[in-house]
Order: structure tokens, then C-alpha cells, then sequence
């Protein structure tokens, strides 16, 4: 008996030697002893492909392609009638007007349909408002800082690297971006300006006019005409 | 155990042809099995769940990328998760970022380095850069990025601390009593969801945690299914 448990002793140090225990790290892909459907050959977002040249499973769209809606209403989509809130609106996605000038104001109407058909007005409120926070914050305020002055990180560590960064990020608060036509804003956001990237493919266009209205609200807050100051702001300021 | 050996090794009344110990046979027989199945028991708990063999996989990837450095506000950057990780919470894939995402900073900062050598390439001719995946849900299972990050659960509860990690290795199990454990107690997890992509946040306590977990599970109206046919459709 002695010498079986000896043995086994021997056996589990040598496994435990060789598996070590759970959380080691591994650069190796994971062992499936039974895969069963783990792994599927069918495309998947981002997934590789060995059949086309490019190496990717997303195919992109046939130049030319015009969007009809999402796909997750082929009906609707499909119909005769049917007609892209965007068709209807082009200028709340492009920021222009029919003339292809920037519109000097927010647009009038949103892409949301009401139940008559009409689109919904588009208004700014707290809502709107507290959107464009949430998104100035996570995409804009890296290099145009959180008051919109230009002090973001990127020129902090362009400053510690050397990096030209540091000369070519916008100042927002000074008076010509508080200047710019909401429409502007708009499309910089939307198609970037000088060494900026644009930015339309990570934000929707209902994300766009809310960071506008945003960043106009952090100007305000710089810059208020007098007029329109609170008296009890007006006592404290120096 | 002393009356069993003698009971065993009580003298004989006929003709003895074995040993007399081979009256402890049984017994030692016995103790072997009992050993042996209690380390092939021990062994399976330890290897042959996915806590062994897919928690600690930290590949190489084609581009040194380091989380620690960029990402969470705790980070030399604070980016937060969306910046890179933009359709999180919008798809039911997160995706990896486009190559273009990182040119927006690294067209200005640093763009000459060799260690962005493939990113460079992938922005001039479109070359996709070759992310290797970590975590893994198997193809059977359709899990949905957006309603979680939507309804209060952190990236931290199925990726661990990723803007702790120079290179990112998988932390937790993802296996389904993992996801089950989240699904039959959601209020255990659920957190305001301005603090999703915090992934150092805690509720002061776990009392704290119940109460507020109970009010977004009845305000948010988060029923979690617990059906096969939730996630295995």
C-alpha cells in the first residue's frame, strides 16, 4: 500500500509540476477536449476570412450603396412608401441646408417620426444636454479638455513627448469657434477639420447635435453676455 | 480502526495458507481506491473546467497595445472604454477599434514610432491589423454587449480589471454558471450607469450594493432570462 500511495504522491506532484494551477498564465490558445459547436465555421463581426483577398468576413458596401433602414424590419424597409427619416432630414445628417450652407441654427426637425407621419421638432433640453456630456466627455474633451479650453491629455503628454500636437489643438472658447455656426460645429464633428479625425463614425447624428449643444453650453460658461448672466453669478464675479 | 485490524488479524481457527497479514488486503484495497478517486475528483475540479483552461490566455497580440497606460480614469490617459470600444453600447458586438481610431491621436503624438508600425500600414493601405480574440463565448452562445453595458453591468464583470493589465489575458471563467450566477442575482451586480466603464468602482458596501441592485432591477424592469433559450437560440 505504502509504495502505491507513494506512487500516486509522485503523480500528483508531477502533474501539478506540469498543469501547475488554475490562473497560470498561458500564451497558448486554450485546449477544448470537447469543442462540440464552439467554434462555427459561419462569419461573425470582425471574424477573418481566408476566402477574400482582404482577410475580413465584413464585406464593405458596393460604392454607390444607399442605406434603406436597419434590416431588422425588412417589410417596412422594403415597401414602396417607406421613406429614411435621413431622406426627409438631410440637413440634421449633414449639417448643411439645400444651398449646402452651414445651418446657422439647430435643426428644425429631428429623425424621429411621429405617429401622423410629421417628424418630431427637435429641441434642446436637460436631456439632450446631459447626452452631449456624457459623449464630449468620452470622444472630445481628450484633446479639448473638459472646459473646451484645449487642455486635454493630448497636449499634456505632446508637451512631455514633444509632439506638435501641442500647437494644433483648438482652443474652443476663444471667439472664433464661439463664432462658428452650429452647422460648422457640426461638421467638423462629423468630418474633422485640419490634423482633427473625424469623428461621424463613432457618434450618430442625434449624438452630434447633442455634443453641439454641449460644447455651447461649456462656451456660455466661459463667455456670458451680460444679458443673460444670473444676477447672483454677476455679484460674484470679479 | 485498532479492533478492526485485530478482528482482521484475530487467530485462525483452520489451517492458515496466506500470510497473516494478507487479512489487511481488503482494507489496504480500500484506502488506495479511496486515495486515487479523491486525487482523479481533486483533478478534474482543478483542470478540466474552463477556470483552468481558458482563464490566464494572454496572447501576443500584433500590436503592443497596453490598457494600463490608456485606459480608465485611474490611467496616465483616462480614456474611457467608449473611446476605443465605441459600439459597445450600441451592438451586440464590441468591437475592436479601427485603425483610425488610433491614428486620431497617434497622427500627432508619437506617429513615427516602430511599435505602431502595423497600424501605420493598416491606415495607408486599409490592411486589417490581426487582433488576436481573448475571451471567447462559444458560437452557440448569443450574448449581447449593448443590453448589458445598457442596464448596469460593468465591463469589469466579465473582463476583470483590463485597465490594470499591460497585456490582456482573460480573468474570469466566462463559463455558463458564471453567466447563471449574474442572471439568477442580477442585483448583486447591476451599478449606476454612469459608473459601466469605471472599473474601479464598489458600492460602499454590500448591503449598499443589494439596495441599490434591487431599485434598478425593478426601475430598469431587468428580468434576465435563465431559459436555454435566453441565450442558446
Amino acid at each position: 500500500m505504502s509504495r502505491y500511495l507513494t506512487f500516486l504522491a509522485i503523480v500528483v506532484v508531477a502533474v501539478i509540476g506540469f498543469l501547475g494551477f488554475q490562473g497560470k498564465t498561458s500564451k497558448q490558445t486554450p485546449i477544448y477536449v470537447f469543442d462540440d459547436m464552439d467554434y462555427q465555421p459561419k462569419y461573425k463581426a470582425q471574424g477573418e476570412n481566408t476566402f477574400f483577398a482582404d482577410g475580413r468576413d465584413a464585406r464593405p458596401p458596393v460604392a454607390g450603396s444607399v442605406a434603406r433602414g436597419t434590416g431588422l424590419e425588412p417589410t417596412k424597409v422594403f415597401s414602396a412608401e417607406y421613406r429614411r427619416a435621413e431622406s426627409l432630414n438631410a440637413s440634421f445628417v449633414t449639417g448643411k441646408d439645400e444651398k449646402g450652407n452651414f445651418l446657422l441654427d439647430f435643426p428644425a426637425k429631428s429623425l424621429t417620426f411621429l405617429s401622423s407621419g410629421e417628424l418630431q421638432p427637435y429641441t434642446i433640453d436637460s436631456k439632450v444636454l446631459e447626452l452631449g456630456r456624457a459623449k464630449y466627455q468620452i470622444y472630445c474633451a481628450v484633446c479639448h479638455g473638459d472646459a473646451a479650453d484645449g487642455n486635454g491629455i493630448m497636449k499634456v503628454r505632446s508637451a512631455i513627448e514633444g509632439d506638435i500636437a501641442i500647437n494644433t489643438i483648438a482652443n474652443l472658447q476663444t471667439a472664433i469657434y464661439r463664432a462658428y455656426p452650429q452647422g460648422q460645429i457640426y461638421d467638423v464633428i462629423n468630418n474633422g477639420k485640419n490634423t482633427m479625425m473625424p469623428y461621424g463614425d463613432k457618434l450618430s447624428p442625434e449624438e452630434r447635435w447633442a455634443v453641439v449643444a454641449y460644447l455651447r453650453a461649456l462656451q456660455l460658461s466661459q463667455f456670458s453676455p451680460p444679458e443673460i448672466t444670473p444676477a447672483s453669478i454677476k455679484a460674484t464675479a470679479k | 480502526m485498532r479492533k478492526l485490524l485485530e478482528f482482521l488479524n484475530r487467530p485462525s481457527t483452520r489451517g492458515n495458507f496466506f500470510r497473516r497479514s494478507i487479512n489487511n488486503l481488503p482494507f489496504q484495497i480500500l484506502v488506495c481506491l479511496l486515495a486515487t478517486g479523491a486525487v482523479v475528483v481533486a483533478a478534474i475540479n482543478e483542470y478540466a473546467t474552463n477556470k483552468y483552461l481558458n482563464v490566464g490566455y494572454t496572447p501576443d497580440q500584433p500590436v503592443a497595445f497596453d490598457h494600463s497606460f490608456h485606459a480608465g480614469p485611474d490611467s496616465v490617459l483616462g480614456l474611457d472604454c467608449r473611446y476605443c470600444h465605441n459600439f459597445v453600447d450600441r451592438s451586440s458586438h464590441s468591437n475592436v477599434p479601427t485603425s483610425n481610431t488610433c491614428w486620431n491621436c497617434h497622427s500627432q503624438v508619437k506617429s513615427d514610432s516602430p511599435a505602431l508600425a502595423l497600424i501605420r500600414r493598416s491606415v495607408e493601405t486599409g490592411e486589417a491589423v490581426r487582433w488576436v480574440k481573448v475571451h471567447k463565448a462559444p458560437d452557440y452562445v448569443y450574448f449581447n454587449h449593448a443590453v448589458h453595458i445598457n442596464r448596469g453591468v460593468s465591463c469589469v464583470e466579465c473582463h476583470g480589471r483590463v485597465d490594470q493589465q499591460v497585456v490582456v489575458g482573460q480573468q474570469k471563467s466566462l463559463n455558463m454558471s458564471f453567466c447563471l450566477d449574474c442572471h439568477r442575482n442580477p442585483e448583486k451586480y447591476l451599478r449606476p450607469l454612469d459608473k459601466v466603464t469605471d472599473l474601479s468602482w464598489k458600492a460602499e458596501s454590500p448591503e449598499a450594493q443589494a439596495a441599490q441592485g434591487t431599485k434598478f432591477v425593478h426601475d430598469w424592469k431587468v428580468n434576465p432570462p435563465q431559459s436555454c433559450s435566453g441565450c442558446h437560440r
